[in-house]
């Protein structure tokens, strides 16, 4: 923490997105805790200003008063406990990742909760990886579950995965201009595709915008999904039904967010990397790719978020 | 013991006599002959039925059709089989018939019978045989065996004993006969006894053979490991990961899309409109396709059969098949090998092009042949007035000088692009598609001039009667039917009949891949920006069905977006009624007239702006006919 | 049933690439039953160039005159008088406009837009007008009477007195 010279020009740094890549077991809350704790004991350890002396008047107010400067109790590290604390920090994520899942996090720090909100708005896409056994099925349809179905696998080939992924990306399609409320004989259907992908007007139910088996080594397969909307038991339950689909039983093995919006799982920081440094450097290069995600013409700022959603009221 | 049994026995009688109510003693005991020569228990109506499993003599229909189609094959096979005498196929035959089920196991008198039927095949077959020994040899009978008892009875002085091999054969022919009707219960009413004859025929001449396919007939499609594996446990077979697939939709009517098990819809048109997979790839490499109105015609890597067809056959385009002499089919439903006069066996076929009513072929000795229509000279011989096409055997062979390159059918002209880059044509002028400065037809490839001379064209394309091509700077031209503005023409010319440059403006940039339909034309720049100009569904929205000059579509309808920046279009198909696309990434986009489901999208709704067809494999290339489509893959890797 | 209106005739022509595609072919024979045509005559033939000529003349100076003509020569073609009330008009709605693009975006159940390749290629012909029935008949079916089917056949026709053959696709009337 050399390079640093101060902690609060370091915290005043400490402003924007940040990408981490959130390891499987862990729940978000105590990823998040971990990465504060972490940078504040950081911030504390490279130099923290000194504790705020005390102006002290005393003496008969008749006569001249005596002034002295002590110091302050509290203002006192000792006192009232370490300069940097994780309430300090201002802390939102973007989505919320299971316990299960790992991968891409996005989270914004301080003046970053503005652009997180800002992102979600967007209805940013989220690519995840979803690794799955053949064979087995668990009570809870993840791997560490208890196993309630053992079967043959050995039938099931490429050709049938992929019919299967076709037939699920095909029947998303169109449940796609169902949830955007559009005919997809109509112009309004086109203006809205020219603007971009169409995105479902509620934010509860899960779309699937592309899925494809990126790799069968039997028992195992990788299924790559970009999705919106989606949940960790969405997911489980997805590689879940794939599995009695293809006329057998899968589970999950993992979950992994690869990709969120255009924050790529290169980008993510892994927890070994949670420190001050890193994180300032993430921020840093999060925000640039914000601020060329933010400029282009097809992404909603707030306000025109607002204003859509009067004019929704409005025409409702 | 119950009064059903005694019951049942009468019953049988009756039902074996019939022709009277009160039977007479005579009547009962021919009856009764009857049932004891042909006996085989089963019930057979009457109004009785069997409460338990006791043995009481019944006829059925099959051992009676047994009797009857026994002799006339008979002596025929025992000939073979004499004059093969290939006593092994016997031993083998007998550790198979220890096996399986009692149909193997005669009993006393059918064996009686089975010496009385060698006996009339011995007369038979000694009557044309030619050789004294032979017949010796069918004549020399042991008078102490058990099975010539009924013989020596029935005789008269005229029957004959036959020898113990003799017997033997036709032992096992009955065998082989009853087996055989066991086996296939299902064969039909109307030709039985030829069926019958053939099947047992089949398993005589394969006898090894047949024992395997009996007992492992359970089993079929799991390879059983000899070893002791556990038959439902076998392990299935893999297939490899970069084999290529084959996806087939649209208008199933014609039998373009090969051998499919299609539900008929309303009004029981067949169409499929959504991508099904068809198993042809997996046998045959194929390396290059087309689809032509209502057929396919593929180029498969070969040593035999290298081109395959299925669909519309009325204009033999597809090459004469007639199961029938004299009757060539109109459609065939299934993929079948077109036979082609290759001069040498081991020439390939580089590319095929497919029109309305014709197929161009491409070898790699630089040689095209066309099969198919000629009505308009498009398969580059000269036209015979009122030619029947549908019986039509010749194979045209055309060779250019400068070795051609590519081939390219319209619906009713022809193109060839040489080596050196230079174009030539034949076929249907009346639009001025052939280019060659008239409007009439062509019956020899002729050189294409106008603007194109000196320029290297790469491509040509046509689906109608307009025709685009594309030489290597990247700079169109144009030719044939502008009724709708095709060209870019100034004047209201609706024919040009010799090539033009196109005036694209500077902006489009370089243009790598074109297509047309037959109302518009399609065009894509290095830049992955994909052009439409022209009438019809452009691609742009209901709302814009007509541009006068190329608008491009937006690339985010091709899945270019913020977080896919890389994903260009990488190649423009069109056929009359829809475009197509393909990106970067191996996903399929499609657009255009959807009447018969040829857009592959789930629905037969028109589309109005390009959407991605769920393939579920990498699309390396399409073919699109008038109204079907087929897509060669590969795996996503 | 009797019906008091006379049926009136038209031409109508299956182009040869119709004729070689069995689908369409059936399929637009079954549209033709289905709207109540009566087949009167049914002829398949290879229409020869002056046929062709004498046919088209009143497009002799378009520019699409030749490529008709060239069309209609290619291959075997079918021509049948259909009958019914309003015969002209019923089928000319039937086929939809001549210019198949068009037609695909105007009219897409009609029989153009759903069996044309192109604008030449445009599945059928019909007649326009009674005259030009008169015309066309006398060039396509010359051995066809007018005066012979108004006085015998038609009033069978009318009444219903008809037997309908599949293989040949017609309509014969009988007496009684």
């Amino acid at each position: 923490m050399n390079s640093l010279s101060t902690s609060e020009k370091a915290f005043k740094l400490l402003n924007g997105i940040v990408c981490l890549y959130k390891p499987a077991g862990v729940h978000l809350s105590g990823c998040r805790h971990s990465l504060l704790l972490k940078l504040t004991q950081e911030l504390n350890l490279c130099g923290v200003r000194p504790p705020e002396n005390r102006v002290v008047i005393s003496g008969d107010t008749t006569k001249e008063l005596n002034v002295k400067v002590e110091s302050s109790y509290a203002d006192n590290v000792l006192v009232v406990g370490p300069r940097y604390q994780t309430q300090d920090i201002k802390c939102i994520w973007t989505t919320h990742l299971g316990k299960r899942v790992s991968g891409v996090c996005v989270i914004g720090l301080n003046k970053g909760t503005k652009m997180v909100r800002n992102l979600q708005n967007n209805y940013p896409l989220r690519t995840y990886h979803l690794h799955g056994q053949l064979g087995i099925m668990t009570k809870n349809m993840y791997i560490d579950g208890q196993i309630v179905e053992k079967g043959r696998f050995d039938f099931v080939k490429r050709e049938n995965v992929d019919k299967l992924m076709s037939t699920i990306q095909a029947s998303n399609q169109k449940k796609m201009f169902e949830l955007a409320n559009v005919d997809t004989q109509t112009q309004t259907a086109y203006d809205l595709a020219t603007k971009g992908l169409i995105r479902p007007a509620s934010t509860k139910i899960p779309l699937i915008y592309g899925i494809k088996c990126i790799s069968l080594d039997l028992p195992n397969f990788i299924i790559e999904v970009n999705v919106i909307n989606e949940y960790e038991s969405y997911l489980l339950s997805l590689v879940h039904e794939i599995g009695l689909k293809l006329r057998c039983s899968a589970t999950c093995t993992a979950i992994r967010c690869i990709r969120y919006s255009s924050f790529t799982i290169q980008q993510a920081l892994l927890m070994k990397h949670w420190n001050l440094q890193f994180v300032l450097e993430n921020i840093r290069e999060c925000n640039s790719s914000y601020k060329k995600m933010s400029k282009l013409p097809s992404f909603i700022t707030e306000q025109s978020y607002f204003e859509s959603n009067q004019k929704l009221t409005s025409v409702q | 013991m119950s009064q059903d049994h005694i019951e049942l026995f009468f019953n049988a009688i009756r039902a074996r006599g019939g022709w009277c109510v009160n039977t007479t003693p005579r009547h009962f005991s021919a009856a009764y002959n009857k049932l004891l020569m042909h006996h085989c228990v089963k019930s057979s109506g009457g109004n009785v039925e069997p409460l338990d499993k006791t043995a009481i003599l019944f006829t059925t229909r099959v051992s009676l059709c047994k009797f009857e189609d026994m002799l006339p094959n008979n002596d025929r096979k025992l000939k073979k089989l004499l004059n093969d005498e290939n006593t092994d196929i016997e031993e083998d035959n007998i550790t198979c018939l220890e096996m399986p089920p009692n149909y193997f196991v005669l009993s006393e008198f059918s064996e009686n019978a089975v010496a009385l039927v060698a006996a009339y095949v011995v007369r038979m077959v000694s009557k044309r045989l030619k050789c004294h020994e032979c017949i010796a040899a069918l004549y020399k009978g042991n008078i102490n065996e058990n099975r010539v008892l009924l013989i020596i009875q029935k005789s008269r002085g005229g029957l004959v004993i036959p020898a113990n091999d003799v017997i033997t054969v036709c032992h096992k022919t009955e065998l082989i006969y009853r087996q055989v009707l066991n086996d296939i219960s299902e064969i039909g009413e109307n030709d039985f006894s030829q069926n019958l004859a053939l099947s047992v025929f089949s398993r005589l001449s394969h006898k090894n053979q047949t024992n395997c396919a009996l007992y492992s007939k359970r089993y079929v499609g799991v390879n059983v490991k000899p070893e002791n594996v556990d038959p439902f446990m076998a392990p299935y077979s893999e297939s490899p990961k970069d084999q290529q697939r084959l996806y087939v939709w649209g208008m199933a009517e014609h039998g373009a899309l090969g051998d499919l098990k299609i539900r008929s819809r309303e009004r029981q048109i067949q169409f499929i409109y959504r991508p099904v997979r068809l198993r042809f790839s997996y046998s045959h490499k194929i390396k290059d396709l087309a689809c032509g109105y209502g057929f396919t015609v593929y180029a498969v890597e070969s040593n035999q059969y290298k081109l395959f067809g299925c669909g519309l056959n009325t204009d033999s385009q597809i090459g004469y098949h007639d199961p029938r002499k004299g009757h060539p089919l109109g459609l065939i439903l299934a993929t079948v090998p077109i036979q082609l006069p290759l001069k040498e066996p081991n020439t390939k076929i580089k590319a095929v092009a497919a029109g309305r009513a014709h197929t161009l072929v491409l070898t790699n000795t630089n040689s095209v042949y066309a099969l198919g229509s000629n009505c308009y000279g498009q398969c580059g011989r000269t036209i015979i007035e009122n030619e029947d096409f549908s019986k039509l055997r010749n194979v045209n062979n055309i060779t250019l000088d400068d070795g051609i390159s590519k081939i390219i059918c319209g619906q009713d002209h022809s193109l060839f692009i040489t080596k050196t880059g230079k174009v030539y044509s034949c076929g249907w002028g009346a639009d001025g598609q052939t280019g060659l400065g008239h409007y009439n037809n062509e019956s020899q490839p002729t050189i294409v001039g106008g603007d194109i001379k000196g320029e290297k064209i790469v491509k040509v394309v046509s689906s109608a009667d307009c025709v685009l091509a594309l030489n290597d700077h990247g700079e169109v031209f144009g030719w044939g039917n502008s009724e709708y503005g095709q060209l870019l023409l100034d004047s209201d010319k609706y024919q040009v009949n010799i090539p033009r440059k196109l005036p694209l403006s500077k902006g489009i940039g370089k243009i790598t891949d074109i297509g047309t339909t037959g109302s518009a034309c399609i065009a894509l720049n290095d830049e992955g920006v994909v052009f439409v100009w022209g009438f019809g569904i452009l691609g742009k929205g209901p709302e814009m069905n007509q541009s006068h000059e190329p608008t491009p579509i937006p690339s985010i309808l091709f899945g270019r977006n913020q977080y896919n920046p890389e994903t260009r279009v990488k190649y423009v198909y069109s056929s009359v009624f829809h475009m197509a696309a393909i990106t970067s990434e191996g996903n399929l986009y499609t657009w255009g007239k959807n009447k018969w489901g040829q857009l592959g999208l789930g629905h037969t709704k028109d589309q109005y702006f390009p959407l991605q067809v769920s393939v579920g494999a990498a699309v390396k290339r399409v073919s699109c006919g008038v109204d079907h489509m087929v897509a060669l893959c590969i795996p996503y890797q | 049933m009797t019906s008091v209106k006379p049926l009136q005739l038209t031409l109508a022509i299956m182009k040869p690439h119709v004729v070689s595609s069995p689908f369409s072919l059936l399929d637009i024979r079954r549209t033709i039953l289905d709207n109540g045509f009566y087949v009167v005559r049914s002829k398949r033939q290879t229409i020869k160039l002056e046929q062709a000529e004498e046919f088209y003349r009143e497009h002799k100076t378009k520019f699409f005159y030749n490529r008709l003509i060239t069309f209609m020569t290619s291959g075997p073609s079918e021509a049948y008088i259909l009958a019914r009330e309003d015969a002209i008009s019923v089928w000319r709605r039937l086929m939809g406009p001549t210019k198949v693009f068009q037609c695909q975006l105007s009219n897409p159940d009609s029989i153009r837009a759903k069996h044309g390749l192109t604008d030449t290629r445009n599945a059928t012909h019909g007649s326009d007008s009674d005259e030009s029935v008169h015309k066309e008949v006398s060039i396509m079916v010359p051995q066809f009477c007018f005066d012979h089917w108004k006085q015998t056949e038609e009033p069978r026709f009318r009444n219903g007195r008809v037997q309908f053959n599949e293989e040949q696709f017609l309509h014969f009337a009988y007496e009684n």
